[in-house]
C-alpha cells in the first residue's frame, strides 16, 4: 500500500527520501511524521513514525507522538508518510515446494481459500482444496495437485493464506534450510459474514464483534484492490483465543490476545482508533501496546511475516475496554496482537 | 459498470481521439491508434525477441488523470509506443504484469519504505525516455481481472503511467499465470525485448534500465 507523500513533498523529494532510507539513513525516516493532519486541532502534529519492534527490523524507530489519531481535522487533507520499514539486505533462500493444509479455529478444513508463497520479490499462487489441502491446480484441467512449486530462489519467503475476505489472513515465514518444507496444518479465523459488518465511513464508528474501529474526521482511506464490492469493503473482526494462535504469531511478544480485522490492509491517514473488549483482566488504567502482524511485502508497519508495535492504548477507567491513546492509533487494519505495556 | 455500457464507453473513448484530457503530451500523437509499421519477427518475450504487438481494449494511459473513471477506458496497444526515429520520446520500455493476489506486485506498485514505487521511477526516469506499461491479469482468487479491480488497483496505488487490463493473460506466453510480477524491458525503436525479469528484481532491474537508457 502507498502512504501520501509528507506535506510539501515532491515526487523527486519522496525519491530521495526513499533511497537515503534504502541506504541506511533510517534517522531520516525516524524524524518524518508518521501521520499529520494539517489544520488538525487534535494534536500536536507529527514528528515521528510509530516505533516499532521485532523480526528484522530490531528496535526499529522509536519516534515520538504522532498526528492526531482520534477526531482531528475538520475537513484538511491529512498526509501520512509510511512507516520505518525493515528489510533491506537479505539472503534469499530455495524454495523448491510447500505442502500445508489450512484449518479453522475448531480445527475444521478451510476450503477454496488462496495461499500462496510469497516472498518480497514474487509471489506463487495456490490454494485449499475441499480438505484444506494445499494445491495447485491446472485453470485449463481443473486437476489440482498437493503443493506449491516455486523452485526458486526467495527473499523473504512466507506461506501466506486467506485473504481476508472469509478468512484472516497470515504470513508464515518458511523457516531457511530446507528447500521442501511441510507447514502442516495452520490456523485461521473466520471472520463474520458481511451482514455483520459495518460501513467504514470518516468521522463515524464502525464496530464488530465488540471491536470498534474509530475513523477520523476527514480521513483518507485506503482500501487494497482485493476489496471491491460494498460489503468486501465493510469492518469485520473477530477474537482469536491465544490458546488457538496461529503458528505466525511470535510467542516471543507474550501476548494476551489476538484481534482480526478486516478489510485487511486498509489504510487510515490520520491513524484510526481502536477500542477492544478487555478479555485479559487488565485492571483499569493499565497501559497496553498494539502490534500488527506483517502480511504484506511493502513492510510499512511490521516486518514481513512478523509484528510490529503501532500503537500505545490504556484500559479505561471502569475496567471494560482497551482503547489507544489519542494521538497514535492504528495505520491500517490487521491482526491485533494485545499485550501489557513492559 | 454493465458490459455494454463499458462497450459504449470504449467505442466513445476510442473516436476521442487525441483531445483526451488523460493523455500526456508526448502520448497524444499515438494513442488510440499506431503510426508507422509495426518491426517484424521473431516474437516472443525472450531477450532479442520483437515483443509481440499485443492489444488491450481496457486502460487508460493515465489512470490518475482520467480519474480512474471506466467510462474513459480506451484500448491500448504496444504499437502505440512504438519510436521508430525517436519522434514520441520514448526509448524504453517496461512491460509490468501484475495480479491482485501477488503481494510483490503491489509493494512494486506502492513502493515501500526501502523502495520506490512504479510511479516514482516513471516520474525520475520518464524524462529520460523510460515509460511504464502495466497489465493486471487476475483477481484475488486468480480469476481473470476486471474493470472493478483495475478502478480498485490503479486508485489504491494512485497509478500515473499507462495501465490496462490482460484478463486473457496474453503476456503469459512470456511467464508462468501461477507467479508474479513479471517484468520486460523493451526498446522502443525496435520493439526488441533487451531483458526480461522474473519477480521484481528492483535491485538489479531499475540500474540496469538507467544503463540502457543512458546508452540511447
Amino acid at each position: 500500500m502507498r502512504g501520501a507523500d509528507p506535506p510539501g513533498e515532491t515526487p523527486n523529494m519522496a525519491l530521495l527520501r526513499n533511497y537515503l532510507i534504502a541506504f541506511g539513513f533510517f534517522g531520516m525516516a525516524a524524524t518524518m511524521p508518521a501521520c499529520s493532519s494539517s489544520g488538525s486541532d487534535g494534536g500536536s502534529g507529527g514528528t515521528g513514525a510509530v516505533g516499532a519492534t521485532g523480526g528484522l527490523g530490531g528496535a526499529g524507530a522509536t519516534g515520538g507522538s504522532s498526528g492526531s489519531a482520534g477526531q482531528g481535522g475538520s475537513g484538511a487533507t491529512p498526509s501520512c508518510a509510511l512507516g520505518p520499514g525493515y528489510a533491506t539486505n537479505v539472503t534469499p533462500q530455495k524454495v523448491d515446494a510447500l505442502n500445508g493444509k489450512l484449518v479453522d479455529l475448531d480445527g475444521n478444513p478451510v476450503a477454496d481459500t488462496v495461499t500462496t508463497v510469497c516472498g518480497l520479490s514474487i509471489c506463487i499462487f495456490g490454494s485449499t482444496d475441499a480438505q484444506g489441502v494445499v494445491v495447485t491446480c491446472d485453470k485449463q484441467t481443473k486437476i489440482c495437485s498437493p503443493g506449491i512449486y516455486p523452485a526458486l530462489d526467495m527473499k523473504k519467503p512466507a506461506f501466506k493464506y486467506a485473504i481476508g475476505l472469509n478468512y484472516a489472513k497470515f504470513a508464515l515465514l518458511v523457516p531457511p534450510g530446507s528447500a521442501t518444507v511441510d507447514v502442516g496444518p495452520q490456523v485461521t479465523a473466520r471472520f463474520p459474514d458481511f451482514a455483520q459488518g459495518q460501513e467504514i465511513k470518516d468521522g463515524q464508528d464502525a464496530a464488530s464483534a465488540g471491536v470498534t474501529l474509530r475513523v477520523a474526521v476527514g480521513s483518507k482511506i485506503t482500501y487494497e484492490p482485493d476489496f471491491i464490492t460494498a460489503d468486501e469493503k465493510r469492518f469485520r473482526a473477530v477474537e482469536i483465543p491465544m490458546a488457538k494462535a496461529p503458528e505466525a504469531v511470535d510467542k516471543s511478544l507474550g501476548f494476551d490476545g489476538l484481534v482480526a480485522t478486516t478489510p485487511v490492509d486498509t489504510d487510515f491517514c490520520p491513524h484510526a482508533g481502536l477500542i477492544l473488549p478487555n478479555n485479559y483482566g487488565y485492571p483499569p488504567q493499565t497501559e497496553v501496546e498494539l502490534y500488527i502482524h506483517g502480511v504484506d511485502t511493502e513492510e510499512s508497519w511490521a516486518p514481513y511475516g512478523g509484528w510490529g508495535k503501532v500503537s500505545d492504548a490504556v484500559v479505561s477507567a471502569d475496567g471494560s475496554k482497551i482503547e489507544t491513546v489519542a494521538d497514535q492509533g492504528i495505520p491500517m487494519l490487521g491482526t491485533f496482537g494485545i499485550r501489557k505495556k513492559p | 459498470m454493465s458490459r455494454l455500457a463499458l462497450v459504449v464507453a470504449v467505442a466513445l473513448c476510442a473516436a476521442c481521439g487525441t483531445n483526451r484530457p488523460d493523455i500526456p503530451d508526448d502520448l497524444k500523437q499515438t494513442a488510440g491508434g499506431t503510426t508507422g509499421s509495426y518491426p517484424a519477427g521473431p516474437y516472443g518475450g525472450e531477450k532479442g525477441d520483437t515483443i509481440d504487438n499485443f492489444s488491450f481494449s481496457a486502460g487508460w494511459l493515465n489512470p490518475e488523470a482520467s480519474n480512474y473513471d471506466p467510462a474513459a477506458f480506451a484500448p491500448i496497444a504496444f504499437a502505440d509506443f512504438h519510436d521508430p526515429d525517436g519522434s514520441k520520446g520514448h526509448k524504453l520500455l517496461l512491460l509490468n504484469t501484475s495480479a491482485v493476489w501477488c503481494g510483490a506486485c503491489k509493494a512494486e506498485h506502492g513502493g515501500s519504505p526501502s523502495k520506490p514505487s512504479l510511479n516514482e521511477h516513471q516520474d525520475s526516469l520518464g524524462p529520460k525516455g523510460l515509460t511504464i506499461i502495466s497489465l493486471l491479469f487476475q483477481d484475488a482468487k486468480s480469476d481473470p481481472a476486471t474493470a472493478d479491480h483495475l478502478v480498485g488497483w490503479t486508485q489504491t496505488y494512485e497509478t500515473r503511467h499507462p495501465m490496462a487490463l490482460d484478463p486473457d493473460y496474453q503476456m503469459g506466453q512470456f511467464g508462468s499465470a501461477e507467479s508474479a510480477p513479471l517484468n520486460i524491458v523493451v526498446e522502443a525503436r525496435t520493439m526488441t525485448v533487451v531483458e526480461k525479469f522474473i519477480g521484481d528484481q528492483a535491485s538489479v532491474m531499475w540500474p540496469f534500465i538507467e544503463s540502457e537508457l543512458a546508452k540511447r
